[in-house]
Protein backbone atom coordinates (compact mmCIF):
# COMPACT_ATOMS: atom_id res chain seq x y z
CA UNK A 1 0.00 0.00 0.00
CA UNK A 2 1.65 3.24 -0.96
CA UNK A 3 1.91 6.34 1.55
CA UNK A 4 -0.91 8.95 1.19
CA UNK A 5 1.61 11.60 -0.35
CA UNK A 6 2.27 9.13 -3.02
CA UNK A 7 -1.08 8.05 -3.58
CA UNK A 8 -1.51 12.00 -3.77
CA UNK A 9 1.17 12.47 -6.28
CA UNK A 10 0.57 9.85 -8.50
CA UNK A 11 -3.38 11.79 -8.64
CA UNK A 12 -1.48 14.38 -10.45
CA UNK A 13 -0.52 12.74 -13.66
CA UNK A 14 1.57 14.90 -15.94
CA UNK A 15 1.08 17.92 -13.55
CA UNK A 16 3.80 15.84 -11.35
CA UNK A 17 6.89 16.73 -13.86
CA UNK A 18 6.49 20.34 -13.35
CA UNK A 19 7.58 19.97 -9.40
CA UNK A 20 11.07 18.61 -10.27
CA UNK A 21 11.55 21.55 -12.59
CA UNK A 22 10.59 24.22 -9.66
CA UNK A 23 12.54 22.88 -6.62
CA UNK A 24 15.57 23.77 -7.47
CA UNK A 25 14.04 27.23 -9.23
CA UNK A 26 12.28 27.80 -5.56
CA UNK A 27 16.02 27.38 -3.93
CA UNK A 28 17.78 29.79 -6.49
CA UNK A 29 14.84 32.40 -6.19
CA UNK A 30 15.34 31.37 -2.25
CA UNK A 31 19.45 32.55 -2.25
CA UNK A 32 18.75 35.29 -3.69
CA UNK A 33 16.67 36.80 -0.91
CA UNK A 34 18.57 34.45 2.16
CA UNK A 35 21.84 34.50 1.08
CA UNK A 36 24.46 32.13 1.70
CA UNK A 37 24.58 31.82 5.21
CA UNK A 38 20.57 30.23 5.15
CA UNK A 39 20.58 29.00 1.27
CA UNK A 40 22.60 25.79 2.73
CA UNK A 41 19.96 25.03 5.43
CA UNK A 42 17.12 26.02 2.84
CA UNK A 43 18.29 24.08 -0.03
CA UNK A 44 18.36 20.45 1.67
CA UNK A 45 14.32 20.08 2.53
CA UNK A 46 14.17 20.99 -1.21
CA UNK A 47 16.57 18.51 -2.33
CA UNK A 48 14.59 15.72 0.21
CA UNK A 49 11.56 17.16 -1.57
CA UNK A 50 13.00 16.69 -4.57
CA UNK A 51 14.04 13.39 -4.14
CA UNK A 52 10.28 12.45 -3.29
CA UNK A 53 9.10 14.05 -6.32
CA UNK A 54 11.70 11.89 -8.18
CA UNK A 55 10.28 9.03 -6.76
CA UNK A 56 6.77 9.98 -7.61
CA UNK A 57 7.08 10.08 -11.19
CA UNK A 58 8.97 7.17 -11.22
CA UNK A 59 5.67 5.36 -9.11
CA UNK A 60 3.60 7.25 -11.59
CA UNK A 61 5.40 5.98 -14.68
CA UNK A 62 5.63 2.62 -13.32
CA UNK A 63 2.08 2.87 -12.55
CA UNK A 64 0.95 3.34 -15.64
CA UNK A 65 4.00 1.36 -17.79
CA UNK A 66 3.72 4.58 -20.01
CA UNK A 67 5.24 8.12 -20.34
CA UNK A 68 4.08 10.90 -18.38
CA UNK A 69 3.30 14.11 -20.53
CA UNK A 70 2.62 17.78 -20.00
CA UNK A 71 2.31 20.56 -22.09
CA UNK A 72 3.08 23.97 -20.69
CA UNK A 73 0.29 26.29 -20.33
CA UNK A 74 -1.31 23.68 -22.06
CA UNK A 75 -0.30 24.21 -25.40
CA UNK A 76 0.57 21.34 -27.00
CA UNK A 77 3.53 20.97 -29.80
CA UNK A 78 4.31 22.78 -32.23
CA UNK A 79 3.23 25.56 -30.96
CA UNK A 80 4.17 25.28 -27.48
CA UNK A 81 6.36 23.18 -25.32
CA UNK A 82 6.11 19.64 -23.88
CA UNK A 83 7.26 17.66 -21.22
CA UNK A 84 7.31 13.33 -20.99
CA UNK A 85 8.84 11.10 -18.44
CA UNK A 86 9.77 8.12 -19.79
CA UNK A 87 12.17 5.46 -18.48
CA UNK A 88 15.41 7.19 -18.90
CA UNK A 89 13.86 10.38 -17.46
CA UNK A 90 12.98 8.72 -14.37
CA UNK A 91 16.77 7.41 -14.39
CA UNK A 92 18.64 10.34 -14.91
CA UNK A 93 15.98 12.02 -12.00
CA UNK A 94 16.53 9.57 -9.53
CA UNK A 95 19.99 9.57 -10.24
CA UNK A 96 20.17 13.66 -10.04
CA UNK A 97 17.95 14.01 -6.78
CA UNK A 98 20.24 10.90 -5.02
CA UNK A 99 23.37 12.77 -5.57
CA UNK A 100 22.62 16.04 -5.42
CA UNK A 101 20.85 15.35 -1.41
CA UNK A 102 23.88 13.20 -0.97
CA UNK A 103 26.40 16.02 -1.95
CA UNK A 104 24.20 19.05 -0.30
CA UNK A 105 24.29 16.87 3.28
CA UNK A 106 28.37 16.45 2.66
CA UNK A 107 28.59 20.27 1.51
CA UNK A 108 26.99 21.43 4.94
CA UNK A 109 30.44 21.84 6.66
CA UNK A 110 32.30 23.11 3.60
CA UNK A 111 30.02 25.41 2.21
CA UNK A 112 27.80 26.14 5.63
CA UNK A 113 28.54 29.32 7.53
CA UNK A 114 28.44 28.48 11.00
CA UNK A 115 26.43 31.26 13.02
CA UNK A 116 28.64 34.09 14.14
CA UNK A 117 31.03 33.43 11.29
CA UNK A 118 31.35 35.62 8.01
CA UNK A 119 29.50 34.39 5.37
CA UNK A 120 31.95 33.62 2.40
CA UNK A 121 31.39 34.22 -1.29
CA UNK A 122 31.99 30.41 -1.94
CA UNK A 123 29.18 29.83 0.36
CA UNK A 124 26.69 31.36 -1.67
CA UNK A 125 28.04 30.36 -5.03
CA UNK A 126 28.19 26.82 -4.00
CA UNK A 127 24.71 26.04 -3.12
CA UNK A 128 23.79 28.12 -6.13
CA UNK A 129 25.72 26.71 -8.40
CA UNK A 130 24.81 23.09 -7.06
CA UNK A 131 20.59 24.26 -7.57
CA UNK A 132 21.57 25.29 -10.94
CA UNK A 133 23.15 22.18 -11.75
CA UNK A 134 20.47 20.11 -10.94
CA UNK A 135 17.42 22.37 -12.25
CA UNK A 136 19.86 21.91 -15.66
CA UNK A 137 19.77 18.08 -15.35
CA UNK A 138 16.46 17.69 -14.55
CA UNK A 139 15.27 19.87 -17.20
CA UNK A 140 17.92 17.97 -19.66
CA UNK A 141 15.39 14.75 -18.14
CA UNK A 142 12.70 15.92 -19.08
CA UNK A 143 12.89 18.45 -22.10
CA UNK A 144 11.12 17.17 -25.01
CA UNK A 145 12.16 19.65 -27.95
CA UNK A 146 15.76 20.19 -29.07
CA UNK A 147 15.66 24.04 -27.76
CA UNK A 148 14.88 23.34 -24.26
CA UNK A 149 17.39 20.82 -24.40
CA UNK A 150 19.72 23.58 -25.43
CA UNK A 151 18.59 25.66 -23.05
CA UNK A 152 18.89 23.01 -20.02
CA UNK A 153 22.54 22.24 -21.19
CA UNK A 154 23.42 25.99 -21.06
CA UNK A 155 22.35 25.86 -17.70
CA UNK A 156 24.08 23.13 -16.50
CA UNK A 157 27.30 23.97 -17.82
CA UNK A 158 27.43 27.67 -16.72
CA UNK A 159 26.70 25.90 -13.31
CA UNK A 160 29.16 23.62 -13.77
CA UNK A 161 32.04 25.50 -14.80
CA UNK A 162 32.08 28.14 -11.78
CA UNK A 163 31.76 25.15 -9.37
CA UNK A 164 35.50 24.18 -10.71
CA UNK A 165 36.95 27.49 -9.86
CA UNK A 166 35.15 28.47 -6.56
CA UNK A 167 38.69 28.75 -4.70
CA UNK A 168 39.69 31.26 -7.12
CA UNK A 169 42.94 30.23 -7.40
CA UNK A 170 44.57 30.93 -10.93
CA UNK A 171 45.38 27.42 -12.36
CA UNK A 172 41.67 26.75 -11.06
CA UNK A 173 40.10 29.65 -13.14
CA UNK A 174 42.23 28.70 -15.20
CA UNK A 175 41.01 24.95 -15.54
CA UNK A 176 37.32 26.45 -15.85
CA UNK A 177 38.23 28.56 -18.68
CA UNK A 178 39.31 25.82 -20.55
CA UNK A 179 36.44 23.39 -19.62
CA UNK A 180 34.12 26.93 -20.39
CA UNK A 181 35.23 27.25 -24.17
CA UNK A 182 35.44 23.49 -25.05
CA UNK A 183 31.94 23.17 -23.43
CA UNK A 184 30.84 26.45 -25.59
CA UNK A 185 32.43 24.92 -28.94
CA UNK A 186 30.10 22.20 -28.39
CA UNK A 187 26.97 24.44 -27.48
CA UNK A 188 27.87 25.91 -30.81
CA UNK A 189 27.54 22.72 -32.77
CA UNK A 190 24.56 21.43 -30.82
CA UNK A 191 22.91 24.66 -31.72
CA UNK A 192 24.17 24.23 -35.28
CA UNK A 193 22.40 20.90 -35.55
CA UNK A 194 19.47 22.61 -33.86
CA UNK A 195 19.23 25.12 -36.42
CA UNK A 196 19.45 22.57 -39.59
CA UNK A 197 16.56 20.53 -38.08
CA UNK A 198 14.49 23.58 -37.72
CA UNK A 199 15.16 24.39 -41.34
CA UNK A 200 14.31 21.23 -42.58
CA UNK A 201 11.17 20.29 -40.32
CA UNK A 202 9.90 23.70 -38.91
CA UNK A 203 9.86 21.89 -35.67
CA UNK A 204 12.00 21.31 -32.53
CA UNK A 205 9.64 18.83 -30.63
CA UNK A 206 11.81 15.51 -30.65
CA UNK A 207 7.96 13.84 -31.17
CA UNK A 208 6.94 15.13 -33.93
CA UNK A 209 10.48 15.44 -35.99
CA UNK A 210 11.20 11.34 -35.40
CA UNK A 211 7.44 10.99 -37.05
CA UNK A 212 8.52 13.21 -40.15
CA UNK A 213 12.33 11.50 -40.07
CA UNK A 214 10.77 8.22 -39.83
CA UNK A 215 7.72 8.66 -42.20
CA UNK A 216 10.18 10.17 -44.99
CA UNK A 217 11.60 7.61 -47.69
CA UNK A 218 15.25 8.53 -47.20
CA UNK A 219 16.80 10.88 -44.50
CA UNK A 220 17.63 14.59 -45.70
CA UNK A 221 21.24 15.44 -46.03
CA UNK A 222 21.26 18.78 -43.68
CA UNK A 223 19.37 16.32 -41.35
CA UNK A 224 21.92 13.61 -41.22
CA UNK A 225 24.78 16.20 -40.96
CA UNK A 226 22.42 18.12 -37.78
CA UNK A 227 23.17 14.64 -36.40
CA UNK A 228 26.82 14.05 -36.59
CA UNK A 229 27.45 17.90 -35.38
CA UNK A 230 25.08 17.21 -32.82
CA UNK A 231 26.69 14.16 -31.58
CA UNK A 232 30.23 15.50 -31.56
CA UNK A 233 29.33 18.61 -29.66
CA UNK A 234 27.95 16.60 -26.86
CA UNK A 235 31.13 14.52 -27.19
CA UNK A 236 32.97 17.63 -26.16
CA UNK A 237 30.76 18.28 -23.25
CA UNK A 238 30.68 14.09 -22.12
CA UNK A 239 34.42 14.43 -22.24
CA UNK A 240 34.60 10.64 -24.41
CA UNK A 241 38.08 10.49 -25.05
CA UNK A 242 40.02 12.11 -27.18
CA UNK A 243 38.07 14.95 -26.42
CA UNK A 244 38.79 15.13 -22.79
CA UNK A 245 41.07 18.35 -22.77
CA UNK A 246 39.18 19.80 -19.95
CA UNK A 247 38.31 16.95 -17.69
CA UNK A 248 41.54 16.20 -15.96
CA UNK A 249 42.80 20.06 -14.86
CA UNK A 250 38.72 20.66 -13.89
CA UNK A 251 38.99 17.77 -11.52
CA UNK A 252 42.62 18.85 -10.28
CA UNK A 253 41.69 21.86 -8.42
CA UNK A 254 37.94 21.39 -7.60
CA UNK A 255 36.65 20.94 -4.47
CA UNK A 256 35.35 17.26 -3.79
CA UNK A 257 31.67 18.14 -3.98
CA UNK A 258 32.00 19.42 -6.87
CA UNK A 259 34.28 16.85 -8.81
CA UNK A 260 31.57 14.65 -7.41
CA UNK A 261 28.81 16.51 -8.89
CA UNK A 262 30.66 17.04 -12.30
CA UNK A 263 31.74 13.18 -12.54
CA UNK A 264 28.55 11.60 -11.43
CA UNK A 265 25.90 14.00 -13.20
CA UNK A 266 27.38 16.63 -15.43
CA UNK A 267 28.75 15.01 -17.46
CA UNK A 268 26.06 12.13 -18.04
CA UNK A 269 23.75 15.12 -18.52
CA UNK A 270 25.22 15.63 -22.21
CA UNK A 271 25.45 11.74 -22.68
CA UNK A 272 21.54 11.58 -21.95
CA UNK A 273 21.05 13.95 -25.01
CA UNK A 274 23.10 12.00 -27.40
CA UNK A 275 20.84 9.12 -26.16
CA UNK A 276 17.62 11.16 -27.05
CA UNK A 277 18.66 11.63 -30.10
CA UNK A 278 20.16 8.47 -31.70
CA UNK A 279 17.54 6.50 -29.65
CA UNK A 280 13.92 8.59 -29.42
CA UNK A 281 15.27 11.22 -32.58
CA UNK A 282 16.81 8.77 -35.26
CA UNK A 283 16.99 5.52 -34.26
CA UNK A 284 18.11 4.55 -37.90
CA UNK A 285 21.56 6.68 -37.23
CA UNK A 286 22.10 2.92 -34.95
CA UNK A 287 22.27 0.51 -38.41
CA UNK A 288 25.03 2.79 -39.93
CA UNK A 289 28.85 2.68 -39.19
CA UNK A 290 28.52 5.68 -37.06
CA UNK A 291 27.60 3.83 -34.24
CA UNK A 292 30.63 1.70 -34.18
CA UNK A 293 32.82 5.05 -34.19
CA UNK A 294 31.01 5.48 -30.87
CA UNK A 295 31.65 1.93 -29.72
CA UNK A 296 35.25 2.39 -30.81
CA UNK A 297 35.65 5.30 -29.22
CA UNK A 298 34.15 4.41 -25.79
CA UNK A 299 36.77 1.28 -26.05
CA UNK A 300 39.63 3.52 -26.83
CA UNK A 301 37.98 5.75 -23.61
CA UNK A 302 38.26 2.26 -21.59
CA UNK A 303 41.81 1.33 -22.58
CA UNK A 304 43.30 5.00 -22.60
CA UNK A 305 41.30 6.28 -19.45
CA UNK A 306 42.34 3.01 -17.12
CA UNK A 307 46.53 3.35 -18.23
CA UNK A 308 46.06 7.03 -17.58
CA UNK A 309 44.27 6.32 -14.25
CA UNK A 310 47.20 3.53 -13.06
CA UNK A 311 50.12 6.27 -13.56
CA UNK A 312 49.05 9.67 -11.89
CA UNK A 313 50.21 10.11 -8.48
CA UNK A 314 47.27 11.84 -7.17
CA UNK A 315 44.22 10.47 -5.77
CA UNK A 316 42.04 12.98 -7.01
CA UNK A 317 43.55 12.67 -10.82
CA UNK A 318 43.41 8.85 -10.29
CA UNK A 319 39.17 9.36 -9.32
CA UNK A 320 39.25 11.75 -12.52
CA UNK A 321 40.69 9.78 -14.97
CA UNK A 322 38.47 6.26 -13.97
CA UNK A 323 35.71 8.97 -14.83
CA UNK A 324 37.37 8.82 -18.52
CA UNK A 325 37.54 5.31 -18.90
CA UNK A 326 33.90 4.50 -17.09
CA UNK A 327 32.10 6.63 -19.44
CA UNK A 328 33.79 4.60 -22.18
CA UNK A 329 31.35 1.63 -21.30
CA UNK A 330 28.58 4.14 -22.09
CA UNK A 331 29.38 3.99 -25.38
CA UNK A 332 29.06 0.45 -25.83
CA UNK A 333 25.03 0.94 -25.93
CA UNK A 334 25.54 2.55 -28.90
CA UNK A 335 26.85 -0.85 -31.41
CA UNK A 336 25.64 -3.37 -29.35
CA UNK A 337 21.31 -2.01 -29.62
CA UNK A 338 22.46 -1.25 -33.05
CA UNK A 339 22.88 -5.11 -33.85
CA UNK A 340 20.74 -6.74 -31.33
CA UNK A 341 17.05 -7.64 -31.48
CA UNK A 342 14.74 -6.12 -29.71
CA UNK A 343 14.75 -7.84 -26.84
CA UNK A 344 18.36 -7.47 -26.91
CA UNK A 345 18.05 -4.01 -27.42
CA UNK A 346 16.35 -3.14 -24.34
CA UNK A 347 18.93 -5.56 -22.21
CA UNK A 348 21.21 -3.04 -23.69
CA UNK A 349 19.85 0.33 -22.92
CA UNK A 350 19.34 -1.30 -19.31
CA UNK A 351 22.45 -2.18 -19.12
CA UNK A 352 24.04 1.14 -20.07
CA UNK A 353 21.29 3.18 -17.79
CA UNK A 354 22.50 0.91 -14.75
CA UNK A 355 26.30 1.73 -15.44
CA UNK A 356 25.20 5.19 -15.50
CA UNK A 357 23.56 4.73 -12.11
CA UNK A 358 26.20 2.30 -10.73
CA UNK A 359 29.08 5.08 -11.79
CA UNK A 360 27.22 8.06 -10.54
CA UNK A 361 26.86 6.78 -7.38
CA UNK A 362 30.50 5.25 -6.84
CA UNK A 363 31.89 7.85 -8.01
CA UNK A 364 30.47 10.62 -6.01
CA UNK A 365 31.03 8.30 -3.09
CA UNK A 366 34.82 8.01 -4.13
CA UNK A 367 35.10 11.88 -4.72
CA UNK A 368 33.78 13.08 -1.77
CA UNK A 369 35.93 10.24 -0.13
CA UNK A 370 39.00 11.07 -1.66
CA UNK A 371 37.99 14.23 -0.72
CA UNK A 372 38.01 14.05 3.09
CA UNK A 373 41.62 12.05 2.43
CA UNK A 374 43.15 14.69 0.73
CA UNK A 375 41.71 17.85 3.64
CA UNK A 376 42.19 15.38 6.34
CA UNK A 377 46.34 14.92 5.18
CA UNK A 378 47.09 18.21 3.65
CA UNK A 379 47.62 16.17 0.48
CA UNK A 380 46.37 13.55 -1.98
CA UNK A 381 49.71 11.71 -2.76
CA UNK A 382 48.82 7.98 -3.39
CA UNK A 383 52.42 7.07 -2.27
CA UNK A 384 51.91 8.67 0.85
CA UNK A 385 48.39 7.47 2.08
CA UNK A 386 50.17 4.83 4.06
CA UNK A 387 48.25 3.89 7.49
CA UNK A 388 45.38 6.26 6.26
CA UNK A 389 43.02 2.95 6.83
CA UNK A 390 43.32 2.97 10.48
CA UNK A 391 43.21 6.65 10.26
CA UNK A 392 40.23 6.94 8.32
CA UNK A 393 38.55 3.53 8.50
CA UNK A 394 35.21 4.52 7.51
CA UNK A 395 35.93 7.15 4.59
CA UNK A 396 39.01 4.46 3.15
CA UNK A 397 35.86 1.98 3.79
CA UNK A 398 33.80 3.95 1.19
CA UNK A 399 36.75 4.14 -0.92
CA UNK A 400 37.08 0.96 -1.02
CA UNK A 401 33.43 -0.27 -1.64
CA UNK A 402 32.83 2.30 -4.58
CA UNK A 403 36.29 0.57 -6.38
CA UNK A 404 34.79 -2.67 -5.90
CA UNK A 405 31.13 -1.28 -7.13
CA UNK A 406 33.59 0.10 -9.90
CA UNK A 407 35.28 -2.85 -10.73
CA UNK A 408 31.73 -4.68 -11.38
CA UNK A 409 32.26 -7.05 -8.49
CA UNK A 410 28.78 -8.86 -7.79
CA UNK A 411 26.22 -7.52 -6.61
CA UNK A 412 27.15 -4.32 -8.13
CA UNK A 413 24.94 -2.90 -10.37
CA UNK A 414 28.17 -2.61 -12.29
CA UNK A 415 28.73 -6.36 -12.67
CA UNK A 416 24.65 -6.46 -13.51
CA UNK A 417 25.03 -3.52 -15.99
CA UNK A 418 28.19 -5.29 -17.40
CA UNK A 419 26.13 -9.27 -17.68
CA UNK A 420 22.99 -7.18 -19.65
CA UNK A 421 25.39 -5.71 -22.46
CA UNK A 422 27.87 -8.73 -22.21
CA UNK A 423 24.86 -10.83 -23.58
CA UNK A 424 24.06 -8.92 -26.67
CA UNK A 425 27.24 -9.01 -27.38
CA UNK A 426 27.58 -12.67 -27.32
CA UNK A 427 24.77 -13.06 -28.60
CA UNK A 428 25.23 -11.20 -32.03
CA UNK A 429 29.14 -12.61 -31.98
CA UNK A 430 31.00 -9.44 -30.92
CA UNK A 431 32.59 -10.69 -29.25
CA UNK A 432 35.21 -7.73 -28.56
CA UNK A 433 33.15 -5.29 -27.27
CA UNK A 434 32.90 -8.15 -24.20
CA UNK A 435 36.74 -8.29 -24.21
CA UNK A 436 36.95 -4.68 -23.81
CA UNK A 437 34.70 -4.61 -20.88
CA UNK A 438 36.94 -7.37 -19.09
CA UNK A 439 39.98 -5.47 -20.06
CA UNK A 440 38.97 -2.60 -18.42
CA UNK A 441 37.85 -4.44 -15.44
CA UNK A 442 40.95 -5.68 -14.96
CA UNK A 443 42.48 -1.84 -15.40
CA UNK A 444 40.25 -0.48 -13.07
CA UNK A 445 41.50 -3.44 -10.57
CA UNK A 446 44.86 -2.42 -11.24
CA UNK A 447 44.53 1.34 -10.63
CA UNK A 448 42.22 0.54 -7.42
CA UNK A 449 44.20 -2.23 -5.96
CA UNK A 450 47.28 0.26 -5.95
CA UNK A 451 45.60 2.99 -3.96
CA UNK A 452 44.71 -0.01 -1.37
CA UNK A 453 47.94 -1.52 -1.47
CA UNK A 454 49.40 2.29 -0.11
CA UNK A 455 46.19 3.11 2.01
CA UNK A 456 46.25 -0.14 4.00
CA UNK A 457 49.99 -0.43 4.36
CA UNK A 458 51.81 1.31 7.43
CA UNK A 459 48.82 0.03 9.32
CA UNK A 460 50.54 0.79 12.98
CA UNK A 461 51.67 4.09 11.98
CA UNK A 462 48.81 5.93 11.08
CA UNK A 463 49.60 9.26 10.06
CA UNK A 464 48.94 12.57 11.98
CA UNK A 465 45.83 14.07 10.66
CA UNK A 466 45.49 17.96 10.06
CA UNK A 467 41.46 17.88 10.98
CA UNK A 468 39.11 15.12 10.80
CA UNK A 469 36.01 14.70 8.67
CA UNK A 470 32.65 15.19 10.24
CA UNK A 471 31.35 11.89 11.25
CA UNK A 472 28.02 12.41 8.36
CA UNK A 473 30.28 13.61 5.75
CA UNK A 474 32.32 9.69 5.69
CA UNK A 475 28.67 7.77 6.65
CA UNK A 476 27.01 10.35 3.39
CA UNK A 477 30.47 8.71 0.81
CA UNK A 478 29.64 5.18 2.66
CA UNK A 479 26.27 5.32 1.75
CA UNK A 480 26.62 6.50 -1.81
CA UNK A 481 28.98 3.41 -2.78
CA UNK A 482 26.80 1.08 -1.13
CA UNK A 483 24.14 2.65 -3.00
CA UNK A 484 26.55 1.48 -5.93
CA UNK A 485 27.72 -1.98 -4.52
CA UNK A 486 23.74 -3.45 -3.79
CA UNK A 487 22.22 -1.95 -6.80
CA UNK A 488 22.77 -5.12 -8.68
CA UNK A 489 20.08 -6.84 -5.99
CA UNK A 490 17.46 -4.46 -7.91
CA UNK A 491 14.49 -6.51 -8.86
CA UNK A 492 13.89 -7.67 -12.46
CA UNK A 493 10.92 -5.72 -12.58
CA UNK A 494 11.88 -2.42 -11.57
CA UNK A 495 14.83 -2.50 -14.09
CA UNK A 496 12.23 -3.11 -16.73
CA UNK A 497 11.22 0.72 -15.87
CA UNK A 498 13.77 1.77 -18.16
CA UNK A 499 12.09 -0.02 -20.73
CA UNK A 500 9.13 2.21 -20.56
CA UNK A 501 8.03 4.29 -23.32
CA UNK A 502 10.99 2.84 -25.55
CA UNK A 503 8.13 0.39 -26.98
CA UNK A 504 7.77 2.68 -30.22
CA UNK A 505 11.51 2.41 -31.15
CA UNK A 506 12.48 -0.87 -32.84
CA UNK A 507 15.80 -0.34 -32.01
CA UNK A 508 18.55 -1.31 -35.27
CA UNK A 509 15.36 -0.61 -37.60
CA UNK A 510 13.53 1.99 -38.76
CA UNK A 511 10.36 2.63 -36.31
CA UNK B 1 63.43 -10.51 -18.40
CA UNK B 2 62.29 -8.68 -15.02
CA UNK B 3 64.35 -5.88 -16.29
CA UNK B 4 63.66 -5.59 -19.71
CA UNK B 5 59.90 -5.97 -18.32
CA UNK B 6 60.15 -2.85 -16.46
CA UNK B 7 62.07 -0.86 -18.75
CA UNK B 8 59.51 -1.50 -21.23
CA UNK B 9 56.74 -0.66 -18.69
CA UNK B 10 58.13 2.80 -18.05
CA UNK B 11 58.62 3.24 -22.09
CA UNK B 12 54.85 2.67 -22.01
CA UNK B 13 54.24 4.60 -19.10
CA UNK B 14 56.04 7.73 -20.63
CA UNK B 15 54.65 7.05 -23.76
CA UNK B 16 50.96 7.65 -22.98
CA UNK B 17 51.82 10.34 -20.27
CA UNK B 18 53.37 12.31 -23.74
CA UNK B 19 50.16 11.05 -25.25
CA UNK B 20 47.61 12.68 -22.87
CA UNK B 21 49.66 15.82 -22.40
CA UNK B 22 49.48 16.43 -26.14
CA UNK B 23 45.72 15.71 -26.51
CA UNK B 24 45.09 18.21 -23.62
CA UNK B 25 46.73 21.00 -26.24
CA UNK B 26 43.93 22.89 -27.93
CA UNK B 27 45.14 22.72 -31.56
CA UNK B 28 45.39 18.28 -30.95
CA UNK B 29 41.67 18.70 -29.23
CA UNK B 30 40.19 20.93 -32.01
CA UNK B 31 41.53 18.68 -34.96
CA UNK B 32 40.12 15.55 -32.99
CA UNK B 33 36.62 17.57 -32.86
CA UNK B 34 37.49 17.96 -36.31
CA UNK B 35 38.32 14.45 -37.25
CA UNK B 36 35.34 13.16 -34.73
CA UNK B 37 32.71 15.45 -36.95
CA UNK B 38 33.90 14.49 -40.06
CA UNK B 39 34.33 10.50 -39.66
CA UNK B 40 30.46 10.78 -38.09
CA UNK B 41 29.06 13.22 -40.50
CA UNK B 42 30.91 11.30 -43.72
CA UNK B 43 29.79 7.88 -42.78
CA UNK B 44 26.11 8.92 -42.25
CA UNK B 45 25.79 11.08 -45.27
CA UNK B 46 27.85 8.60 -47.43
CA UNK B 47 25.39 5.82 -45.58
CA UNK B 48 27.83 3.65 -44.31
Amino acid sequence: MSPAWLAGALDLGGDLLVVPLMLPVVGLLLGLGLGGRHLGRVALPLMVLGLAAALAVAAAVFKAGAPLHYALGGWAPPLGVSLKADGLSVVLLLTSALVVLAVGIYAQRPFGVAPGAVETRSSLAFWMLLLGVWSGLNTVALGQDLFTLFVALELLTFSAVPLVALDGRAETLAAALRYLLFALLGSVLYLLGAVLFYGTYGTLDIALLAAAIGGADAVPAPVLAAASLMTVGLLAKTALFPLHLWLPPAHAGAPPAASAVLSALVVKGSFFLILRIWFDLMPMLLTGMAAQILGALGVAAILYGGLLALRQARLKLLVAYSTLAQLGYLFLIFPLAATSDPAGSTDVVTGGMLHLVSHALAKAGMFLAAGLIAASLGQDQISALGGIARALPITVLAFGLGGLALMGLEPSGAYLAKSLLDGPAAASGQWWWGLAMQAGGLLTAAYLIRVFYHALAGFSHPPSLKSRPARYQELVALALALGALLLGLLPAELLGLVAIGRSGVELGGLP
Amino acid sequence: MTIWLRRMGAALGRAIDRLDAELRRWPIAGAALLVATLLLGGSLLLGL
